[in-house]
């Protein structure tokens, strides 16, 4: 642990400086800095807009859901582009909530459909 | 080496994907029932815009492009962007970031949305020149 005081190396466990005498924090004075830093990352992180999937919904199963996904994929770049961080995360988030949507209820008829299928070619 | 469980998901997804590729290739949708028609078409007898998208697919893995736009020319045309996408899944799986992508504006999304809805409305007129877009 260096001594923020006099910049002496500590042992990690100490509470003092063994140089100065300084007390010495077990949490580390740099972690405020840190935080903000990586909110700052975070900031300039890319938003994915969930575009092709929300194509592969709307043009292969479920255009309802998928016409919504698209909607929210395009609202994630459009408010990028104005600067809206955090609307750009929720539409984000909704695009990729639709899309499951969709998929999900497409898979579920792809299964009922599929069983209906057997069940009628074996002639229950 | 630890691998997350959202990459492994992914990467059985990108496998899946590329097994549905490959049955596909191999079985014929418009002579295998192991291939179904499209539900909504059997039902009601709507051409949603996927309807024809895997006769078109299997078309295109055999060079038979013309034959795959008269199929679905839209599942054509947005083939490059979902082959694209995919590659970008396989480079962040790999390599941990993704290919470059285009940054789309709202109204070039809205135009792509538009497209779709179009194309999905004019196969179902039964005249030509409309007819030419159903399968």
């Amino acid at each position: 642990m260096i001594c923020p005081r006099c910049g002496a190396e500590s042992p990690d466990d100490a509470s003092f400086c063994v140089e100065c005498a300084q007390p010495l924090s077990p949490v580390k004075p740099l972690s405020p800095v840190k935080e903000i830093r990586q909110a700052g990352q975070h900031a300039t992180q890319p938003v994915k807009s969930y575009l092709v999937e929300a194509i592969v919904v709307t043009v292969l199963c479920c255009l309802p859901f998928g016409i919504v996904a698209i909607i929210f994929a395009s609202q994630v770049n459009s408010k990028l582009q104005a600067g809206d961080y955090a609307g750009a995360v929720t539409a984000s988030q909704k695009a990729k909530t639709w899309s499951i949507v969709g998929a999900v209820s497409g898979a579920v008829v792809a299964v009922i459909y599929g069983l209906a299928l057997i069940a009628g070619q074996s002639g229950f | 080496m630890t691998v997350s469980p959202a990459a492994r998901f992914e990467l059985a997804a990108l496998v899946a994907v590329l097994a549905a590729a490959a049955i596909v290739y191999t079985v014929d949708p418009a002579a295998s029932r192991l291939l179904p028609p499209c539900p909504l078409h059997t039902l009601t007898g709507v051409l949603c815009p996927g309807c024809g998208s895997t006769r078109a697919l299997h078309a295109l893995l055999h060079g038979r492009i013309a034959s795959a736009f008269g199929f679905n020319a839209l599942a054509v045309l947005f083939l490059p962007i979902f082959v694209y996408s995919f590659a970008s899944r396989v480079s962040r799986l790999l390599r941990g970031r993704p290919l470059p992508a285009p940054f789309l504006k709202a109204g070039a999304i809205y135009a792509l949305l538009a497209s779709i809805v179009i194309f999905a409305v004019a196969r179902n007129i039964p005249l030509p020149p409309f007819s030419a877009l159903a399968p």
